[in-house]
């Protein structure tokens, strides 16, 4: 509480029942102060490496007139619905979730001068003048499902683009290059430059669309079990990745909008136990959830968290990487 | 510099639309742009820089004083008539390097004022147009400042105009010898520090 003349605090405790969340606003003004309503509103912010964003998400009466004398405290309980559907509270690497309950004091316009300037916001609407004063907390929001659940579906892996091999098609284009202007004696230009970066970057579209068919199709098909999940993988006959391995992460992703450039930052905030797949024919791997309940895949604006099942391995002796995303949602 | 628990959010994660003006320290004469704008038939006013210079921040910043204007943040599924639609004749738009020669063109055309953003100027754009052309540069950096912005954040971070630590000069000189004029580079650092 500040030295002001209305001094004022808020606290939101949590879920009551899975929606219904109880809070109270204690007051305290130096100076005998008529209130005349007082309203709550309650917002979702995400902030992080990224553009902020506030929602409002409910509005609600904390109390109505109230005649306050000097140097008491007055202890007002109040209670909001919370829509279970919102997304839980999150504090991540690069972002973080939180929820916050504002109540805004409108004090009554006869007891205006009393109040010192400091701490006291004038609101002029259109249709009314409006003298509030705003004070706001933050609370977590928790839903109270216990277990995991993962949507059950068929999937293809997909093979991800891997930099270091464009790296070494790159040092063998440039490798080229410089003997060639050494060996056939013509000058350098600045155009060629640009040459080599096409033809490193045609060269390399080419060389993983090979691979990609040389190391073949591998489809996924999940299944909930207690704790946890089955993995059924089924390589195509042709499919060439030596000792693969297999698990699955829960990725935090944001794509910071702000300013000329986009910039993506991921995380990798759960890594399960790696496991080996069979060298022939189909597998079947069984993973445990983790206990962390607060990881749910998730979408909020440029922030999102996401289940990615990894297959890995070495082709021609070059480790390689397929993905594929699994949606997980809590009950 | 220690970062503390003392905050309601981490201080350098991105600013709110409505918390602009209480973190930013104008580099630009903001009355005579405003004035600019307001008194102008014809105008592509261009804040150019290097990426993370605060081109952005000072855009949202004008729409904030002016916000019977609309912004526009543009990215790579962003087009023309998203723009064209809205019928303000002045007009903010961010990252105008989403937009085509053409679009762009069309654009200074049909708007009486364009205030953007952008990394290489548009000279021959406004040229072609027929517009009149302004161009600020946003660089370097002055650590009081700089000091003064880092400052801003944590007390509105806090919700306290005395929070518990405060940047001193001597933190701010470091932070400019690592990342020179950098102000999204120093804020991206800062925010893993107190995340």
């Amino acid at each position: 509480m500040s030295n002001s003349i209305l001094n004022a605090s808020i606290n939101v405790f949590g879920a009551v029942t899975s929606n219904v969340y109880d809070g109270v606003l204690n007051i305290h003004p130096k100076e005998d102060l008529i209130i005349d309503h007082i309203d709550g509103i309650v917002y979702l912010e995400a902030r992080g490496r990224m553009s902020s964003v506030k929602k409002q998400l409910v509005t609600f009466k904390i109390d109505d007139r109230k005649v306050l004398t000097k140097n008491e405290t007055y202890e007002i309980p109040f209670s909001f619905n919370l829509n279970e559907d919102y997304i839980e509270s999150y504090t991540g690497k690069n972002v973080s979730i939180s929820y916050s309950c504002e109540a805004k004091i409108h004090v009554n316009e006869e007891d205006l001068e009393k109040l010192d300037r400091g701490v006291f916001t004038r609101m002029k609407s259109f249709f009314t003048s409006d003298y509030s004063t705003k004070i706001s907390g933050y609370f977590n929001k928790f839903n109270n499902e216990e277990q995991y659940k993962i949507s059950e579906k068929h999937s293809d892996l997909k093979l991800a683009f891997n930099f270091s091999g464009t790296l070494i098609i790159a040092l063998i284009v440039a490798a080229l290059y410089i003997f060639s202007l050494i060996g056939l004696n013509f000058n350098f230009h600045g155009f060629h430059i640009f040459l080599l970066v096409i033809a490193t970057a045609i060269i390399s579209y080419v060389q993983f669309e090979i691979k990609k068919s040389r190391i073949g199709d591998i489809s996924l098909k999940t299944s909930n079990r207690e704790n946890g999940f089955i993995c059924y993988v089924k390589p195509a006959r042709n499919f060439s990745l030596n000792k693969a391995q297999i698990h699955y992460r829960i990725v935090e992703k944001v794509v910071d909008n702000r300013g000329t450039s986009s910039t993506t930052y991921t995380e990798i905030i759960f890594k399960s136990p790696v496991k080996p797949l069979k060298s022939k024919g189909s597998s079947e791997v069984e993973f445990q959830f983790p206990k962390n309940k607060r990881l749910g895949s998730m979408e909020f604006e440029d922030a999102s968290i996401y289940w990615e099942i990894v297959i890995n391995g070495t082709h021609n002796g070059i480790s390689e990487k397929l993905t594929c995303t699994i949606d997980a949602y809590k009950v | 510099m220690i970062a503390n628990s003392s905050f309601h959010f981490n201080p350098f994660s991105g600013v709110l639309h409505e918390d602009i003006p209480k973190v930013i320290l104008p580099n630009i004469d903001i009355d005579q742009t405003i004035h600019r704008i307001q008194n102008s038939d014809s105008l592509a006013l261009e804040f150019i820089g290097r990426q993370g210079r605060g081109k952005t921040s000072h855009l949202r910043y004008l729409q904030h004083i002016l916000p019977e204007y609309p912004i526009f943040l543009l990215n790579s599924t962003s087009s023309v008539s998203d723009v064209m639609k809205n019928t303000s004749e002045i007009v903010f738009v961010d990252s105008i390097q989403h937009l085509s020669f053409s679009n762009r063109i069309q654009l200074f055309k049909e708007k009486k004022v364009v205030i953007y953003t952008t990394h290489w100027r548009r000279k021959i754009d406004c040229l072609l147009a027929k517009k009149e052309y302004h161009s600020i540069r946003f660089k370097g950096i002055e650590p009081e400042k700089l000091q003064a912005i880092l400052n801003e954040r944590l007390k509105l971070a806090s919700g306290s105009n005395t929070p518990e630590t405060l940047f001193s000069i001597t933190d701010v000189n470091k932070l400019i010898k690592k990342f020179g004029d950098n102000y999204r580079g120093i804020i991206n650092h800062l925010y893993e520090k107190y995340q």
